[in-house]
């Protein structure tokens, strides 16, 4: 096992805990230790162990943290992943571990990293319009339709002035995986739970926008809201 | 008139009182019980040797020692099958002192002084001897005063089995003696311990009965062991030199007790010290227990024996290292002398150093916190950092007159343990942090003394220190070891002041003082305290987390989310820390650690908490740049006199 997943496992187990800190001459990253039911250890092998790890990753824990208090949103994504890609690309480092030891993601399945990497992948240039997205749309985009489809949502959105947000994301989805046009898609979004409540008209906005979000023009309100209703 | 040595006749013999001196032999042993036992077998295993290599016993017989109780009649009979004595050596060695066949005295045998058969015999008040030799059968009878009847020699044997051997029988065991002697329970791993290789042996059989019960001891399988769990075979451990010769330690084993379905049979290592018949260290002669090395004690994980007969053997100048009881290697920190402890440390780091025990580590972290919480609690000022959720962990009560903040750093007695156990040393060491100015150029450290609370007596007392301080420039020193003799609550106290010399009453600038426990004491009055202020007592310290930071200060504060307390950042690259890690092991690294711990968490604490009043007062960023510029300073000074070894 390499040392990082040594050290991403114990933080999983929540054997150990990486602390950041302001201290009088900046900002630490210390490790809480919680093997056994002590929080302290300091057996010459733990420390090596620790230091081992502080060298390799405070640097990029510290810089983590300072994108933090800089940006939100998408931005933040973006930056995120930018590190993650430039970090992950040359180390033996998954990114779930990656996730896990720098404490970008929740959980350690890597996913929210792998997320941040393609924004930052797709859009090098912070071509993306922040104001239709948030982080998490744009995040969950990345896994959902290809780079070129993302791209288009991207332009599309803001051609349309349309705010992608839970329920249009949702959408795209269906329609996006949609292979017998606009009843399939409607059919799909008929499905899901988030969907049940809505009146017609906001289904049918919703489904819409999906469609013109995908660059797919074709389709009218009509055509769907009669669907919806058959 | 002057007297040359060669008109000298010395044709006297000092007298020789032989009761006190079999008295003395006996206090020679610390359990005589376990002396009889040891010397018992290891006369017969001699002996054995010894007639097979003259030709008295065959070469294939067995060895068979039986030890007969009767604790009705206050009785012990002692019988082996080991070929017996000659009328000589039974009337010149055995029934005398001090002065060993021979054979013995040559080094041959595992004995060697005379002595072995005079604390067998003080176990009780008279005995009856039998041996049955080649040669003949020689009886007597003799008393505990030294005193034996004349020698007789007899047709066949009366005591004995008639087997070629040697038969005691002990009347009026003494009853401390009997108590042990008739516990199977006690005996047992008592054999085990002592000759564990011996009973290993198949040829070699020893019978204990008690009251007609017939026990036979139970060791486990060296060999086995060593085949199946080693975790370190080496023929010879380095040499180490003692008074010009060269000695060293042979086949040294270390087991994976954690693999082993039983008990391991003992902690630590058991030096082993063979005779020059049996070809193998038959016999315990001392024994290692490391006291810093966590896998071989609590629980053991790992354990271990060698062969010692090498630093047993005679030296040139005709003296040995191992004791009259041959129980003990007269080497201080014979562990450590002999390469043993260094070799334990060797296969601890290889296959248990992972982690402390959880047991071992909330130990530290206790000791850790207590001694900051401690020291820390003896001022109110620090009250808002109080955490008032948890009971019991709380450092008890604040004193009446609680020192300012500024006194607690310019003078700190300090200690290296809050709580020893009797008999344990404690260092006892003296701070001075002298400020930006100084009235005067030199200062006494006085009334340097250790009061006992519990019994209100001095105990210790050192004379005053006079000393130069520099501004800015912290001294720290360390006064004595102090041995706590008896259990009680202490205060190392001390005052300073300015000195000028021939005059007097010179104000007193500060006084220190700390407490420590010695043995398990439980202070009633602190305890009643500690009870009433278990809501709202005050503890600092709830984490201790290591940095690395080269560049960076030593320790930091940084409030725990959701109030659970502080957690105290220490940096493990600060170099007292790093010179620490690469010069100590084990219990005295563990110590080191406590000590920097509880230093710089109280500087870390105060630091802390000016940083917040002066928040709180609403400080301009100017001072609250040179308040931090200030931490940075002492930490750079700090470091700057540890980096120059001063």
């Amino acid at each position: 096992m390499n040392k990082s997943r040594e050290f991403a496992n114990l933080i999983q187990e929540g054997s150990v805990g990486v602390n950041i800190a302001k201290s009088p001459w900046g900002t630490e990253v210390s490790v809480s230790d919680n093997r056994g039911e002590s929080k302290y250890a300091f057996s010459k092998e733990q420390l090596e162990q620790i230091n081992n790890f502080l060298s390799e990753y405070k640097e990029i824990i510290i810089e983590i943290d300072n994108i933090r208090k800089e940006y939100d949103g998408v931005d933040l994504a973006w930056h995120i992943g930018e590190i993650a890609e430039r970090y992950i690309d040359g180390e033996d480092i998954t990114n779930g571990d990656f996730a896990l030891i720098t404490n970008v993601g929740s959980s350690g399945d890597g996913t929210y990293t792998g997320q941040m990497r393609n924004i930052y992948n797709i859009f090098p240039n912070k071509e993306y319009h922040t104001e239709h997205f948030n982080k998490s749309t744009i995040c969950e985009l990345t896994q959902t339709v290809d780079e070129y489809s993302l791209k288009n949502i991207n332009s599309n959105a803001n051609e349309y002035n349309i705010n992608v947000r839970k329920p249009r994301l949702r959408a795209i989805r269906d329609v996006y995986n949609s292979d017998d046009g606009v009843s399939n898609s409607v059919e799909k979004a008929l499905d899901r739970k988030l969907f049940k409540n809505m009146d017609s008209d906001e289904l049918t906005d919703v489904i819409y926008d999906a469609h013109l979000l995908l660059g797919d023009e074709s389709v009218s309100k009509s055509e769907i809201k009669n669907l919806i209703l058959e | 008139m002057n007297r040359t040595k060669s008109k000298q006749k010395f044709d006297n013999e000092a007298k020789v009182n032989t009761a006190n001196s079999i008295k003395r032999i006996r206090s020679d042993y610390n359990q005589p019980w376990v002396g009889l036992l040891r010397e018992t077998i290891q006369n017969s295993t001699d002996g054995v040797g010894f007639n097979r290599l003259q030709g008295n016993l065959p070469n294939e017989q067995d060895l068979t020692i039986e030890f007969i109780v009767d604790t009705v009649e206050k009785e012990l009979m002692i019988r082996d099958n080991a070929g017996g004595m000659d009328f000589d050596t039974f009337h010149n060695n055995l029934l005398a002192i001090d002065n060993p066949s021979d054979d013995k005295a040559d080094g041959n045998g595992a004995g060697s002084y005379g002595r072995g058969f005079w604390v067998i015999m003080s176990c009780g008040e008279w005995a009856e001897l039998e041996t049955n030799h080649t040669t003949g059968v020689f009886a007597s009878s003799v008393n505990i005063e030294g005193m034996y009847d004349t020698i007789q020699t007899l047709d066949e044997p009366s005591l004995g089995s008639g087997d070629k051997g040697t038969c005691y029988r002990i009347h009026g065991v003494r009853d401390d003696d009997m108590s042990y002697l008739s516990d199977w329970d006690t005996i047992e791993p008592t054999l085990v311990e002592n000759f564990a290789p011996l009973l290993n042996d198949d040829s070699v059989n020893i019978e204990y009965t008690i009251d007609g019960e017939t026990h036979t001891p139970e060791a486990p399988d060296l060999n086995k062991l060593r085949q199946e769990y080693a975790l370190c075979e080496e023929s010879e451990l380095e040499p180490f030199t003692y008074h010009g010769e060269e000695h060293k330690v042979l086949d040294f084993t270390m087991i994976d007790a954690t693999k082993m379905d039983d008990e391991p049979p003992w902690t630590g290592v058991m030096l082993f010290k063979g005779n020059d018949y049996l070809g193998y260290p038959f016999m315990k002669v001392d024994w290692y227990e490391p006291r810093g090395i966590p896998s071989t004690k609590n629980p053991t994980k790992m354990f271990g024996w060698c062969d010692a007969s090498d630093i047993c053997r005679p030296r040139k100048d005709g003296t040995t290292l191992e004791n009259n009881a041959h129980d003990d290697i007269q080497l201080s920190r014979t562990g450590t002398k002999t390469n043993i402890q260094s070799k334990v440390y060797d296969v601890h780091d290889a296959f248990f150093k992972d982690n402390y025990t959880t047991e071992e580590k909330t130990e530290l972290l206790n000791a850790v916190q207590n001694n900051v919480n401690s020291l820390l609690g003896t001022t109110d000022a620090f009250d808002t950092f109080s955490k008032s959720t948890r009971s019991g962990t709380g450092t008890g009560p604040s004193p009446s007159s609680p020192p300012s903040v500024t006194s607690l750093s310019f003078l700190r007695c300090k200690t290296d343990k809050y709580n020893v156990e009797v008999g344990e040393d404690i260092s006892l060491g003296i701070e001075v942090n002298p400020q930006n100015t100084l009235d005067y150029d030199m200062y006494e450290i006085s009334n340097i003394q250790v009061r006992n609370k519990t019994e209100d007596e001095i105990v210790y007392e050192v004379p005053s220190i006079i000393t130069e301080l520099v501004e800015n420039e912290p001294l720290e020193q360390i006064i004595d070891i102090f041995t706590c003799d008896e259990m009680g609550k202490y205060v190392f106290s001390a005052e300073i002041s300015g000195y000028i010399d021939g005059e007097e009453n010179i104000e007193t600038k500060d006084t220190s003082k700390t407490t420590f426990i010695v043995g398990e004491f439980e202070d009633a009055s602190t305890k009643d305290e500690s009870d009433k202020n278990s809501e709202g007592s005050v503890e600092f310290i709830s984490e201790v987390s290591p940095f690395t930071n080269p560049d960076g200060g030593k320790a930091f504060i940084q409030p725990i989310s959701d109030g659970e307390g502080l957690r105290l950042n220490v940096n493990t690259a600060w170099p007292a820390f790093v010179n620490a890690k690469e010069t100590l092991r084990g219990d005295a690294f563990e110590q080191k650690q406590e000590k920097l711990f509880t230093d710089w968490g109280v500087d870390a604490v105060i630091d802390h908490w000016v940083t917040e009043k002066l928040q709180d007062l609403g400080a301009s960023k100017e001072i609250l740049d040179f308040n931090e510029k200030r931490i940075k300073t002492t930490d750079d000074l700090e470091k700057k006199k540890v980096m120059n070894n001063e």
